[in-house]
């Protein structure tokens, strides 16, 4: 066998194994705290009882499916893309069926499958709780429904490429939820994130949403109610059905639709470029390249990010240090673009080879953009803390130094990846990913990214040492050791080019 | 000074088991207008690559305006590639400023040759376009502005004129017909058109399956082939090898 693929092979293996101890330990969790809630009933009780529980934490899983799609721009195109087969006689419908039946095979779910059926057994394991059977049917329809919502969103997504004001007007939408979001999150003082939702006081209300109607189903096959389970299964089911039908319109018209040129403001087409002071021109221009590369292809996600934690704010702030979660959740924002620096430019990468510059310019320009909506992120979620809970000035100091001191790390473990693993990106979606490399890079840039970001703390525990202190320690030594770790993130992007270009290029 | 822009010796590029170029040694004369022609998939495309430094050759030597790779010689190329140079999400103006700045040339001069090359390339109603908007003839057009925007003294072209419509045809090829002309450009060109090929070059380099069967001036190249009348006539002997141009399928009428 080739020396690539064994490397290949390595790489597949080591994504299985990331992916399925990542898989694994959300199951121990699930078994776990289904454990623990059969020794203390009385803590079942304060959480709502297992069908509460249940819808909580299905619920969760399927919120963390979406949100991860959100987040990594997973919004790939379709696995059979139906302006390919407009000249052949095959169904739209039939195309529309199988895309959505390949997205039910995508890594991402296959990861969280086991967790489902972990959480299925844990609960039923509670008194009072329904069997083991029908949560997995119940649940089984929740993946459906939230399987076809994602088939919607990604047909959804598309009409943004070809569509601005449609793109800028939805972003202005999710920015004004997200709004409200935040405020209905702080009418529920003292609650602690999604569980939160699930009280029996509101479970009248919950029995009308998705969530409800599949707490319902599990309970009432169960207890072999049949109208009850066929009422919830039908809503459950019309619901994705419902999703998938508007997929499949959305695509169809989406294919007959040209797109609609975007015009820049004329102060701006006239300007000769942005400056930054005490830059060279020339990493002034890549800087501005990529700022505006990324803004107009992914300027909806930029948003997303920060309004998804605005929603969530109240579940994930609590506890000793806010803002280390809030620098985290900053750079989990920019991963897609740290870990694919050259999937937007595409054919034009070859240009980083032909022209003189070096790229370990155009590395830094890339990872400077990277942080840069990183700490606009942060900021976001930095007001959001102060406003929703009390933060200290301590914690403030060890949320700044924590999201300077990690992002060198991630921005060059990132270039590693973009080199090795490149996606390429067209509109605002990623080519379909193949094989489990990318998908598994991605996933030990964020296991990097949390062991750096909880590092420091474990060892300030560990030694007694003032938690900013060993967070300043990190951030000096990381700056140290950037530069070295840029050059060598250029020396291998050097070395590898062909296959860079390979993937990116058409005519590679 | 040499009196080629670009000489190569046996240069060789094998993928794995496959030679996609096989020991072709190119003579460019400085300031021709020189056509590289072949089938698709002889190595035109790969044989440019290693010319411009985008890839290592697996052997022999190349000299391309006497300078080894590197800024030097990046700074005296321009090059138009099969998959353009631009940036989708770049108006066409933004896409030629950056990359005058890339080459050095400070914002207002940047800007200024920009403002002029989209006015001569008859892009300057499209320039507040994103260049994800364009279409394939713009998309051409741009990328030659691009490349031209340094003022290099060789340019390479990868099927430069597929897909253009007639009109930017004529006023490309009048454009760079002036610039070799008045003598301050040498053209490596790749084209399938041969007849706009024999019109605009002055000498030709033929390729097949990855070696080089013929190379001189347009005139030498076709006179040296028995029978042939044209650049076309010529090129179809070279590489036709008596192939039939119809063959019947049997399941159609």
């Amino acid at each position: 066998m080739h020396g690539r693929q064994w490397a290949r092979l390595l790489i597949g293996a080591l994504a299985a194994i990331m992916g399925a101890s990542f898989s694994a330990s959300l199951c121990l969790l699930a078994l776990q705290t289904g454990r623990e809630l059969r020794r203390r009933p009385e803590l079942l009780a304060m959480r709502g009882g297992p069908l509460s529980l249940f819808a909580a934490w299905v619920s969760m899983v399927l919120a963390g499916r979406i949100w991860f799609g959100l987040v990594a721009l997973a919004q790939s195109e379709s696995f059979l893309d139906p302006r390919r087969f407009r000249a052949f006689p095959v169904s739209a419908r039939l195309l529309s069926a199988i895309n959505f039946a390949a997205l039910l095979f995508d890594p991402v779910w296959l990861v969280l499958y086991p967790p489902l059926v972990a959480i299925a057994l844990a609960i039923a394991a509670l008194p009072g709780a329904p069997a083991a059977w029908a949560m997995l049917i119940a649940a089984g329809l929740a993946v459906w429904a939230t399987a076809s919502l994602l088939h919607f969103g990604a047909a959804f997504a598309a009409l943004f490429d070809s569509r601005p004001l449609f793109r800028r007007l939805f972003s202005v939408a999710l920015l004004l939820a997200g709004f409200a979001g935040f405020q209905l999150s702080l009418a529920l003082p003292g609650q602690r994130g999604l569980e939160s939702l699930f009280p029996p006081g509101r479970w009248h209300a919950l029995s009308w949403t998705p969530p409800g109607w599949m707490a319902a189903l599990a309970d009432a096959l169960s207890h072999g109610q049949a109208s009850r389970a066929v009422a919830s299964a039908l809503l459950l089911f019309l619901l994705g059905a419902a999703c998938s039908a508007g997929a499949h319109a959305l695509s169809q018209r989406e294919l007959l639709r040209p797109p609609e040129p975007v015009r820049v403001r004329p102060g701006a087409a006239r300007a000769a470029g942005w400056r930054l002071p005490l830059a060279p021109d020339s990493i002034s221009a890549l800087f501005e390249k990529e700022a505006k590369t990324v803004v107009r292809l992914g300027w909806l996600q930029l948003v997303v990010v920060p309004v998804a934690y605005l929603l969530l704010a109240h579940a994930v702030l609590p506890g000793p240090q806010p803002l280390l979660v809030a620098a985290v959740y900053a750079h989990l924002g920019v991963l897609e673009i740290a870990t694919n620096a050259f999937g937007r430019d595409r054919d034009a990468a070859r240009a980083w080879f032909l022209w003189p510059i070096t790229l370990r310019s155009v590395l830094a320009a890339k990872n400077a953009v990277a942080w840069l909506f990183s700490l606009a992120i942060f900021l976001v979620l930095a007001v959001v803390a102060a406003f929703g809970t009390q933060v200290t000035a301590g914690q403030v100091l060890v949320g700044v130094l924590a999201h300077a001191a990690v992002f060198p790390l991630l921005a060059t473990f990132g270039n590693v990846v973009s080199v090795l693993f490149p996606v390429p990106v067209r509109g605002a979606r990623l080519r379909r990913i193949r094989g489990a490399g990318p998908v598994g890079a991605r996933f030990a840039a964020m296991f990097l990214l949390a062991g750096a970001a909880w590092a420091p703390y474990a060892i300030a525990q560990a030694l007694g040492m003032p938690v900013p202190a060993a967070y300043a320690g990190e951030l000096l030594a990381l700056l140290l050791a950037y530069p070295a770790l840029l050059g060598l993130a250029s020396q291998l992007a050097e070395r590898r080019r062909e296959a860079l270009l390979g993937a990116l290029a058409r005519d590679e | 000074m040499s009196s080629f822009a670009i000489e190569t010796d046996a240069l060789t590029r094998r993928f794995g088991d496959q030679v996609a170029v096989d020991g072709i040694d190119l003579r460019v004369p400085r300031g021709s207008f020189y056509g590289f022609l072949g089938e698709n998939g002889a190595g035109k495309s790969t044989t440019i690559s290693m010319l411009t430094g985008v890839l290592a050759p697996t052997s022999g030597a190349l000299r391309v305006m006497e300078l080894p790779a590197g800024d030097a010689l990046k700074r005296r190329i321009g090059v138009v590639p099969d998959g353009l140079l631009l940036f989708d999400r770049l108006t066409g103006r933004e896409h030629l400023v950056f990359v005058g700045r890339l080459y050095g040339l400070g914002r207002a001069e940047s800007a200024r040759r920009a403002g002029e090359l989209l006015e001569t390339m008859e892009l300057s109603g499209d320039a507040r376009k994103l260049i994800a908007d364009y279409s394939f003839g713009m998309r051409k057009k741009l990328a030659l502005a691009a490349a031209l925007i340094h003022g290099p003294e060789l340019l390479f072209l990868d099927e430069p004129f597929e897909g253009v419509d007639a009109v930017a045809k004529a006023s490309l090829t009048a454009l760079l017909s002036d610039l070799v002309r008045r003598g301050r450009l040498t053209v490596f060109l790749t084209s399938h058109v041969l007849e706009v090929v024999e019109r605009l070059c002055d000498h030709v380099g033929v390729i097949h399956r990855g070696r080089l069967v013929a190379q001189g001036s347009l005139d030498g190249v076709v006179g040296a082939v028995p029978g042939a009348a044209s650049l076309t006539d010529a090129f179809v002997r070279l590489v036709g090898e008596g192939r039939s141009a119809t063959r019947a399928l049997s399941f159609l009428p």
